[in-house]
């Protein structure tokens, strides 16, 4: 008996510590860098063929501007993001091109990433619902999208970082995954 | 009393019966009113798929009324949104709201089409495929599979090519809307901007529908008001009803402007009160007749025919002054004796001129010319018929006025007797026909908008954040399927591709594009056979993907590849109802067309351009229907010109029969004084139209019941008192039509107000010389 009366204090005092996290202390603890560059290594896993599909780059973020999201392996790729485009490249040739004017879509994604990326936090309040824990200054925040129009791109979105952004993991609603960790970042 | 006079009296008595059977019989039925410019006009001439999509198209953009809702506050927008909707959902007049998207039903239109994903591609993966770059496909996919960005990704199994999602992404709306939280959210405006897209149930134009649908949307905006919201409307609801408010008003201020001038000069001139009332009764007579009539024959009755009928009506005060002055000086048992022949004379012409114009194909001159026609002899049979018993105990009593306006006749010079005056005229003539000859014509069918600034700007604004196409101009193409009509629109798109490089076109949306032919479908998927033949063990061996998956893919695509999709299962998905109007069957579904509408304004090369692409195949034509119109507004003008010229042919034959060689006092004064004001018009106007001509019959009735009871008359002055005084009353009734802000009363107005002026100077300079009188 006593033993769950403990269990129950434990959870009283773990629930609000869980609670108290807000946007405001995770700002308060990272850092929104007007620009940043380093190292990527994303693993994909694709639920439907029970694969795990790795790749890895450099990226280069200039705040409200662009993000360069280079693939070097296995296949060269350059991912260019701006709040009004995403241009795929590879060498000469533009693949893929989206423009936010012609296609919504393309507005909130290039906002969510853009957010994720620097750890935007207020921006990522007007798309999700927070919750998380801080353990010293490393904090790990889960996001639930409040809009089904995002929820349709990604079910929950997880982060992890101290001053600035280490890990994200996206899931989505069949079951993949992806997981970018971030190496070698200079602001 | 006479067997004559019993006669008339049972007449009397049973045109009585008649007027209340037929006006009690209208007022049963229940009047009907209709405001639409388009009501006025013909039934198109073209054939018959050509009509379908002119009124599909005209009937979207009528029928569909588009309210935006803004503020600063996301919030109170999202809140506003469906207070508003299901207020008006419970209106009988609104067939349709458009307001919101479920989550299960987006999805599921998202999803309608990937069962066709190997048969219904994207522009872009065409033109890849056409091109032979397979890797560049392959390349695109390996994106997908890569890309940190989720978006697009379906089945790397069913879809490896990322096909859909191409699709998906490339698919342009018709309109900027974004579906956000639900609700459709206007993505080119600057403030959280939301809409709703309301469908009438009806044609715009009946007044409950206008003021049930407005009221109920005003009183919200009103709210809306108080709490930072701004609600804005397009659609043609809002211009027919101030269109409506505006002739309405109009017609009744005019109305009670000329009613109080009548009553003055009547007061004036009879010093009597009973005259006024008299004066009153053939009209009401006429204009009840004439609409009960109408509404017999026409079931409705447009508001215009009853501004113009009840004006043409107006001619039949000639009558009754006629009568109530030669009263004063005869007995109400000779009094019709008398005038009787130029009464007869007098409805004759009126009648032949408003009547030639029911053989135009304009319902709108039909119904007026019923109307008026109507109206006319209802009103000459109650001056004929009751006035002789309401005069009965009136006593004979010349009046003042008569001697007085006689004196005044006499200052003009006569034509017959001054030579200077007689050149002057012929020089007048001269430079007027000359005048006429070089005017252009003013046909434009713009003439007929009467809308006001701040609603055009309303409707541009919204039309700007929608980013929406024109639905009067566009590309019809004509097939005996609608296979036909999609390979002929396929084969037309590189032409159209090319004037939007050209800069000519800002662009285009074609059904083949949401739609392609079975043809075009068939060729897609024999391309992406050779797609997956080539790429997709590259592909796969590039991911890491073992061969079991590889006929897995294919499986999936081999059952897959004989899935096209047709027209009709289309129709049945959502997906497609925004295209609905660009897919035009005629009713025993054997002529079946297509439309390509085009974005932004156009300019007078660009329509040639699109005239010669329309050349380019058989079947395909550029429709044009601002231009179709006014082309039609010059045509109807000219065959009412012909229609009226040979009613009067007729009408001076049979006066020159009575007349013989004085028949040109009569027709000269009316006829010189319709030449003048045409040339009048010309200058002032830069142009005629159709409606300046129906004023010009008008005049010339006026005009020539002046001369033929001017000749018919014994007494000079009495009759000159009257054909004066229903000249200026008639001044009075139309001649204010010339203040009118809509443009269709202000030429009518116009050209009474100069024509009526100069018949009246015209007339006594073309007199007969009578005995006793001085030159």
């Amino acid at each position: 008996m006593s033993k769950l009366y403990f269990f129950m204090g434990l959870l009283l005092f773990v629930i609000p510590a869980y609670a108290q996290i807000s946007f405001a202390e995770l700002s308060r603890l990272s850092t929104a860098p007007d620009s940043l560059q380093g190292e990527f290594l994303q693993e994909k896993y694709l639920s439907e063929i029970d694969a795990h599909i790795v790749s890895s780059g450099v990226f280069e973020y200039v705040r409200d501007k662009s993000i360069r999201w280079e693939t070097e392996k296995p296949i060269q790729n350059v991912l260019l993001m701006t709040p009004e485009s995403i241009v795929n490249n590879q060498g000469e040739n533009e693949i893929i091109s989206l423009q936010a004017s012609d296609n919504p879509v393309v507005g909130v994604l290039s906002d969510i990433f853009f957010s994720v990326l620097t750890a935007d936090w207020e921006r990522l309040g007007e798309y999700f619902i927070l919750s998380g824990t801080v353990v010293d200054n490393n904090w790990d925040v889960e996001l639930v999208p409040k809009n089904k129009a995002v929820m349709q791109v990604v079910n929950r979105v997880k982060l992890k970082g101290d001053k600035l952004l280490n890990e994200i993991i996206f899931f989505e609603k069949n079951g993949d995954q992806t997981t970018i960790k971030f190496d070698g970042l200079i602001r | 009393m006479s067997l004559k006079g019993k006669l008339f009296n049972s007449l009397g008595i049973l045109w009585l019966l008649l007027v209340i059977i037929v006006s009690g019989l209208s007022v049963y039925i229940g009047a009907r009113f209709d405001s639409s410019i388009m009501a006025l006009l013909p039934e198109s001439e073209q054939q018959p798929i050509v009509q379908i999509a002119t009124e599909q198209m005209s009937d979207r953009f009528s029928k569909r009324l588009i309210l935006m809702l803004s503020a600063r506050d996301d919030v109170s927008v999202r809140k506003a949104i469906p207070i508003l909707a299901h207020h008006l959902k419970s209106l009988p007049e609104i067939a349709e709201i458009d307001w919101q998207v479920t989550d299960v039903e987006l999805e599921s239109i998202q999803n309608e089409l990937y069962p066709y994903r190997f048969s219904v591609l994207d522009q872009g993966t065409r033109s890849l495929l056409l091109n032979g770059d397979f890797k560049e496909i392959q390349d695109r996919a390996l994106i997908y599979v890569y890309s940190p960005l989720l978006v697009g990704k379906k089945s790397l199994i069913g879809d490896p090519f990322s096909l859909f999602s191409e699709l998906n992404q490339n698919r342009k709306s018709d309109l900027k809307i974004q579906v956000s939280g639900s609700l459709l959210k206007a993505e080119a405006a600057s403030e959280p901007t939301y809409l709703m897209v309301l469908t009438l149930s009806e044609q715009p134009f009946s007044p409950t529908t206008q003021r049930n649908v407005l009221t109920a949307i005003n009183s919200h905006k009103a709210m809306f008001t108080l709490e930072g919201i701004s609600l804005q409307m397009s659609g043609m609801l809002i211009h027919a009803d101030q269109a409506a408010r505006q002739a309405n008003g109009e017609i009744f201020t005019i109305g009670v402007g000329s009613m109080i001038g009548i009553i003055i000069l009547m007061i004036l001139v009879f010093k009597q009160l009973k005259p006024i009332f008299l004066i009153f009764i053939p009209l009401i007579v006429g204009c009840v007749m004439a609409a009960s009539v109408t509404l017999f024959v026409f079931g409705k009755i447009h508001l215009i025919t009853v501004a113009f009928g009840a004006g043409l009506v107006g001619v039949s005060i000639d009558y009754t002054l006629h009568f109530l002055c030669e009263r004063r000086i005869s007995s109400a048992t000779d009094v019709l004796q008398k005038i009787l022949p130029g009464l007869l004379l007098g409805l004759f012409s009126s009648v032949m001129a408003y009547a030639a114009q029911a053989m135009s194909p304009f319902p709108g001159l039909q119904q007026m010319a019923i109307f008026s026609a109507v109206g006319l002899m209802a009103s000459w049979l109650t001056v004929v018929l009751w006035f002789p018993l309401l005069t009965k105990n009136d006593a004979i009593n010349p009046l003042l006025a008569a001697k007085k306006l006689n004196g005044l006749r006499n200052v003009f010079s006569r034509i017959g007797k001054n030579k200077i005056m007689a050149v002057l005229v012929l020089i007048a003539l001269v430079l007027s026909l000359k005048m006429i000859s070089n005017s252009d014509s003013l046909d434009d069918i713009r003439l007929l908008q009467v809308s006001s600034g701040n609603l055009l700007e309303q409707e541009k604004g919204v039309q700007e954040v929608l980013g929406s196409s024109s639905s009067s101009q566009f590309l019809l193409i004509g097939g005996s399927t609608i296979e036909e009509s999609l390979q002929k629109e396929e084969r037309i798109i590189p032409l159209l591709d090319k004037l939007v490089d050209k800069g000519l076109l800002q662009g285009y949306q074609a059904l083949s594009q949401q739609l392609p032919s079975l043809k075009r479908q068939t060729e897609n998927t024999k391309f992406i056979q050779r797609l997956y033949e080539k790429q997709l063990t590259p592909l796969y061996a590039q991911i890491g993907l073992n061969e079991k998956k590889i006929s897995e893919s294919l499986a999936e695509f081999n059952s897959l590849r004989s899935f096209q999709l047709s027209p009709e299962v289309w129709l049945q998905q959502k997906i497609s109802k925004p295209w609905h109007d660009q897919l035009v069957v005629s009713e025993d579904g054997l002529v079946n067309a297509t439309i390509v509408r085009f974005l932004g304004p156009m300019g007078d090369d660009t329509k040639e351009a699109l005239t010669s692409v329309a050349s380019e195949e058989g079947g395909v034509e550029f429709i044009d229907q601002i231009q179709g119109l006014t082309d039609l507004m010059a045509r109807f003008r000219a065959e009412i010109t012909s229609l009226v010229m040979s009613a009067y042919l007729l009408v001076f034959l049979v006066l020159f029969a009575r007349y013989k060689k004085k028949v040109w006092r009569i027709v000269l004064p009316p006829l010189l004084a319709s030449i003048f004001t045409l040339a009048l018009i010309v200058n002032f106007e830069q142009g005629v139209n159709i409606f300046h001509l129906m004023a010009l019959i008008l005049v010339l009735g006026i005009g020539l019941d002046m001369g033929i009871f001017l000749s018919e008359s014994s007494d000079y002055s009495h009759t000159w008192l009257a054909v004066s005084m229903s000249s200026l009353t008639s001044l009075l009734a139309f001649g204010l039509l010339t203040f009118s802000e809509t443009p269709v009363l202000h030429h009518f107005g116009l050209t009474v107000l100069i024509g009526l002026t100069l018949v009246w100077l015209l007339a006594p300079m073309m007199r007969e010389s009578m005995k006793g009188e001085k030159i």
